[in-house]
């Protein structure tokens, strides 16, 4: 009997703990689209005010940013250096999916990421702010959508985990 | 990195393959042409050719790469580092100025606000140019000039494309190697070749080179700070530069300048500067061609009025 009771709680921890988990994947979501908007914002400031070349001012972003972006930046930087003839938009589409290649992130975010890529570097001062503002506008709507979302979708998966771990104990007992 | 590489890096890596066999030996490498929706024109050894699909240099315009769209984009986005806005001082100047001292003629359209070039945008042509350094080519003129002692100031006229340049870079050099204090205003980054502040070509210990500078504004800087022995500028004709030009040689600065002319006749119909020559400014003048290749020197007229 007392076997029966521990697994049922393991049972009901376990559930829980996905749940739980669940809701943590928006948070790490969350927590990547600020990353990205940062390290859009530091690469729009270093184009418009210092007006550096696309590869100093990735290069530059990078170093400023830690975590995903600020590895993918100086990566791109560093392919760019190379001059291998090789376009903007094929070089930030290779990395940006190597290293979005993340569970939590959407497709949508990724994509909106290869985006931006592809006209970086190739127009004038004007159309690349505009090109980074949409990148931009794209982030804060996501953060403003999933602020609600996290408050409250954290609690209801926590609860659905917990309930379904209850109901598969219940089964199983 | 060699002049080469640093030449075909502008090149999307479709057509450096290609170049790279056509131009087997680079020295003889004189221009690219690329226009959308037209064959790759190459000047190779005082000729011109095609650019072939399989990398050869043809005379047949059937067998010759056609430039896209897209690819001519690309190819914006290279030579200006991967940075089109931030060329856009450039851009509206109609060229490109590329490490190695290699050039490149764009055309498109101009977009204009309040009266003013803004930028260009709908690139529809490049023309790009390679640097040739020729160490030793103005040696003949150099012995004549050093001859004319005190007053040595001299003129190079050509049209584009015959070595005005090149030859006033070796005139640079051997001066400057020479023990003269040379002073270059480099408006277009072409004579030093200057990239990211170094000078990518040879002009000598005794040089000092004020880069992307308007010429007259450059002229008088160099003037006012660095009391060199020459003034060496590319190009000169507009009103205040020859005001500048006056003003330097009342200093006792000597002069070598460039100019666009296809002869004496049309090189006198340049209102300011044939102000300049019938008050004997220049002790020589130096006419260039492409008769025997580029830098053919046709006549050197000395003393001219």
């Amino acid at each position: 009997m007392l076997h029966r009771i521990f697994g049922g709680l393991f049972v009901i921890a376990a559930c829980g703990g996905g749940g739980i988990l669940f809701g943590r994947q928006m948070k790490l979501r969350q927590e990547n689209l600020l990353e990205g908007r940062r390290a859009v914002e530091l690469l729009q400031a270093q184009i418009r005010a210092q007006s550096a070349s696309l590869p100093q001012a990735l290069l530059e972003t990078g170093e400023q940013t830690s975590g995903i972006y600020g590895e993918l930046f100086c990566e791109i930087s560093q392919e760019l250096l190379l001059y291998r003839g090789e376009p903007v938009r094929v070089l930030w589409e290779r990395a940006a999916r190597k290293k979005l290649r993340q569970p939590f992130l959407r497709s949508t975010d990724v994509e909106q990421f290869v985006m931006l890529g592809e006209q970086l570097g190739m127009t004038d001062r004007a159309m690349q702010e505009t090109i980074l503002e949409r990148y931009l506008r794209y982030t804060e709507q996501e953060l403003t959508l999933l602020l609600g979302e996290i408050r409250e979708k954290t609690r209801l998966y926590r609860n659905l985990g917990i309930l379904l771990g209850i109901f598969v104990t219940i089964l199983l007992l | 990195m060699e002049a080469k590489d640093l030449f075909l890096r502008a090149f999307p890596a479709p057509l450096r393959g290609l170049l790279q066999t056509a131009a087997e030996d680079f020295g003889l490498l004189q221009e690219v042409r690329l226009r959308v929706g037209q064959p790759v024109f190459l000047t190779y050894d005082n000729r011109e050719w095609y650019l072939g699909k399989t990398g050869g240099r043809e005379l047949e315009a059937a067998s010759s790469v056609i430039m896209t769209p897209n690819l001519l984009r690309e190819m914006l986005s290279f030579l200006t580092n991967y940075s089109v806005y931030a060329a856009e001082e450039e851009l509206r100047q109609g060229f490109l100025s590329l490490p190695g001292g290699h050039r490149a003629g764009i055309c498109g359209k101009l977009v204009m606000e309040g009266g003013q070039a803004k930028t260009m945008r709908e690139i529809n042509s490049i023309n790009l140019r390679v640097a040739h350094a020729h160490p030793g080519c103005a040696s003949k003129v150099l012995s004549r000039l050093s001859l004319l002692k005190k007053s040595g100031n001299l003129l190079i006229v050509s049209p584009p494309g015959c070595g005005k340049t090149t030859l006033l870079r070796d005139l640079i050099r051997q001066l400057s190697v020479g023990g003269f204090t040379v002073g270059v205003v480099d408006e277009r980054s072409e004579i030093a070749a200057c990239y990211q502040g170094v000078p990518g070509l040879d002009l000598g210990p005794r040089t000092d080179v004020l880069d992307g500078t308007p010429k007259a504004l450059g002229m008088r800087m160099l003037l006012r700070g660095m009391a060199p022995d020459y003034i060496a500028v590319d190009e000169i004709g507009a009103a205040e530069e020859i005001q500048e030009l006056f003003t330097a040689l009342h200093c006792g600065c000597h002069l070598i300048a460039t100019c666009h002319a296809r002869n004496r006749e049309e090189l006198y119909l340049k209102p300011e500067l044939s102000k300049c020559l019938k008050q004997r400014c220049f002790q020589g003048i130096v006419y260039l061609s492409r008769s025997k290749g580029a830098g053919t020197i046709e006549e050197v007229e000395w003393n001219a009025t």
